[in-house]
């Protein structure tokens, strides 16, 4: 039961720093970014072909695990962040004063884009994978290449961190924890921090708030807003990016359809803590791991997708403001 | 203008260049590291260059010729010459299956499009007309499709009980996932539907007692199970499909129901609750300050939708002999909105004409170019973006009234 809620906790962390990018978007948009998931995807594949082409030309025998790591989940975020920046200037920029309909159905289009593209660029090592069931015609429209980072070899490297640092697990009374789960949970909340102090402290900071309060006002007192939604991508893409190595190292694979669950839930967990609210979205994130452990524990896995759904319409049925969120006047 | 238009083109491609690389020419392996392979990343390249000229070139068109970019039938017309043009095609639609072989793929192939035609321009009355935009469209098919599944090989209702019990299913589930949308704004109306949509399949796919998980209901398998007159009035209603020429026979079916549709939501969109949803559309607060009760038509858009859904879904079970859940994932949701948004929202024949480029094209290229089932999603994404950055209103979209 502990171990559960533990493990909650950790998903809850990944949930967590996938929301901030959502929450950060809207706040200044009011758009849902719908290929923030596909961002994070992205960002998984960078990190883990650069942390997989380090192990093979020897940099981690001779640097160290953690370096190289590190190294990756620049490389990551580097990538995601050029990523973020493209797709706001292809998709959502010419759009800004269209009907918000068609800058969502952009996003949508972009996030299709993406997914495929990766899917059929990233030839996968495994052998494909298709649905069991279906006609032919069915595979061969939608069955596509499954791609697994071969999970043997990577939960190698996984271990060979783990015991380069020396100790692999520590417990908290029961339930076990191991070091990729501290430093999943310590990561959320350090990037949750310097993110606060970021809007809170720094001029473009400043500039991005005054942004979200009123975008036209924002540019007569001499804010540039489409630099400042620049950065906003920017940042939630890195950050995304983060959270993509994270999850692969987690699930020990890269996938290319894990950015549409990834989005989705991150998007219920914005939604949960209060969309456009940076510690909300870290709250609605630990709260809908929590949420769904507890939902695996009391009605079984096979609906494991379902409960954060359940959970997402109760929250904006009953609550649309969310836990955190304070109630925005419908701007006419 | 037109030169730093394309000297920006020629950044963006070269930018694009550079951030496809990571992925389409850098493999790594555990072993060996990084390897590095060059024809893929020149193949992207050239993609990137060719679309961007196209893009480019769709612009400057827009921009030349402001003709080509508008609306192809803006002058009213008289109702005999409204209705000339689609009365020839229904003929020539209903008479094609007499020239053609029995069992020949193509007859299947216009049906699977009429089929997906009655669909997508069901869903036009919620985004096109309404503006709601919903990402679980497939979810109220499956409802239909396997209601009328159910309902023939376990209670051997007749046909044409479970023709209409599909449609209404589909309608009232599309009534209750209307519920919760009254409250919600269109993009977290987006999530819930598409939230919904996997809810539906992962229900079809865990209930194995019921729907038969990933191999679909039980007994629906055995194909006389759906295509054997059944029901007290079986033996002499005639059933689509029970006949000796199954294809056929369904085919004319999915011509009729397609018809009735166009036909329904053509008035509907003339009528006083059509102007009243596109109305809503455009501003729903003045929509409201109007004296539209919203609340009653964002019902009814998403009553009617389903239910338009749930009815194609009887076709598709009827032609297929059987169903299973993967039939009916997010990829199908995605080309329903895909058919709405390149035909034009709002646009009755839009719909059906985004229905046919986007289903038939990729099957009859097929031949040609093997490869090219892989690359369809890729390019429903891309036709979703492009038409909303270049041409909003679609292929025969009107302007709307701003």
């Amino acid at each position: 039961m502990l171990q559960a809620l533990l493990n909650g906790v950790v998903q809850g962390a990944i949930y967590a720093i996938v929301a901030l990018g959502y929450t950060m978007v809207y706040g200044i948009l009011t758009l849902i970014n719908f290929a923030h998931g596909e961002v994070v995807m992205i960002g998984a594949y960078a990190g883990v072909v650069t942390l997989a082409g380090l192990t093979g030309s020897g940099a981690v025998e001779s640097a160290g695990f953690v370096p190289c790591l590190a190294a990756s989940i620049v490389a990551a975020m580097c990538v995601a962040a050029a990523y973020g920046f493209s797709i706001e200037r292809i998709a959502y920029r010419p759009l800004r004063r269209a009907p918000p309909l068609s800058a969502l159905i952009s996003a949508i289009g972009v996030s299709i884009v993406l997914q495929n593209y990766v899917m059929l660029s990233q030839p996968g090592r495994s052998a494909p994978i298709y649905a069991p069931t279906g006609t032919d015609a069915y595979r061969a429209t939608f069955g596509g290449v499954m791609l697994q980072f071969d999970p043997g070899d990577f939960g190698k490297s996984i271990d060979r961190f783990v015991q380069g640092l020396g100790w692999d697990r520590f417990y908290v009374g029961t339930g076990a924890v191991t070091v990729l789960d501290a430093v999943i949970v310590v990561l959320c909340v350090a990037m949750m921090a310097g993110l606060w102090t970021f809007v809170q402290r720094t001029r473009t900071g400043r500039s991005m708030r005054a942004t979200s309060q009123d975008r036209v006002m924002a540019g007569l007192v001499g804010v540039d807003v489409n630099r400042v939604i620049s950065t906003t991508f920017v940042i939630g893409s890195a950050l995304a990016a983060v959270a993509g190595v994270l999850i692969s190292l987690y699930t020990t694979q890269a996938k290319f359809d894990m950015g549409f669950s990834a989005g989705l839930k991150a998007f219920t967990a914005a939604v949960l803590g209060g969309i456009g609210n940076i510690p909300g979205a870290m709250v609605g994130g630990i709260l809908l791991g929590v949420a769904e452990a507890a939902g695996i524990q009391a009605f079984g896995a096979p609906y494991k997708d379902v409960y954060a759904f359940v959970l997402l319409l109760a929250v904006l049925i009953l609550r649309p403001k969310g836990i955190m969120g304070e109630r925005v006047a419908e701007k006419v | 203008m037109t030169q730093s238009r394309l000297v920006r083109l020629v950044l963006a491609s070269v930018a694009a260049f550079l951030l496809s690389w990571p992925f389409v020419a850098l493999g790594a392996d555990e072993r060996t590291g990084f390897t590095v392979t060059a024809w893929p990343a020149l193949q992207v390249a050239l993609l990137v260059v060719v679309s961007g000229l196209a893009f480019w070139a769709l612009i400057e068109m827009k921009e030349r010729w402001p003709a080509a970019a508008a609306p192809l039938h803006s002058a009213p017309r008289r109702a005999m010459s409204r209705w000339a043009a689609p009365g020839a095609l229904f003929v020539a639609l209903a008479v094609y299956p007499l020239f053609r072989p029995p069992a020949d793929p193509m007859l299947g192939l216009v049906l699977d499009t009429m089929t997906f035609a009655t669909i997508a321009v069901g869903l036009n009355i919620t985004i096109g007309m309404a503006g709601l935009l919903v990402l679980g469209h497939a979810a109220f098919w499956a409802v239909g499709a396997y209601t009328f599944v159910l309902l023939t090989v376990h209670f051997h209702l007749n046909f044409w009980i479970a023709f209409a019990a599909s449609g209404a299913s589909a309608a009232v589930v599309g009534f209750l996932i209307g519920l919760p949308a009254l409250r919600l704004r269109g993009d977290y109306l987006a999530v819930v539907t598409l939230g919904f949509g996997e809810a539906v399949r992962w229900v079809l796919k865990n209930e194995q007692h019921v729907t038969g998980g990933d191999a679909g209901i039980p007994g629906s398998e055995i194909r006389g199970n759906l295509w054997e007159p059944q029901g007290f009035l079986g033996d002499w209603l005639w059933q689509p499909g029970s006949g000796s020429d199954v294809l056929r026979e369904c085919y004319w079916f999915a011509l009729g129901l397609l018809a009735v549709c166009v036909l329904c939501v053509t008035l509907l969109s003339h009528s006083r609750l059509g102007r009243a949803l596109f109305a809503l559309r455009e501003d729903e607060t003045a929509a409201r300050c109007m004296g539209i009760d919203t609340v009653r038509i964002k019902l009814i858009a998403f009553t009617s939708s389903a239910m338009w859904a749930g009815l194609a879904g009887v076709v598709t079970a009827e032609y297929r002999g059987s169903i299973s859940p993967d039939l009916f994932d997010f990829n199908m949701s995605v080309l329903f909105v895909a058919m709405v948004v390149l035909g034009g929202l709002g646009s009755v024949w839009g719909s059906v004409l985004g229905a046919t480029l986007l289903w038939t094209i990729p099957v009859l290229l097929q031949d040609f170019f093997p490869d090219i089932q892989r690359f369809r999603m890729l390019a429903f994404g891309a036709v979703m973006c492009a038409m909303m950055v270049v041409k909003p209103d679609g292929l025969l979209g009107k302007k709307g009234s701003k």
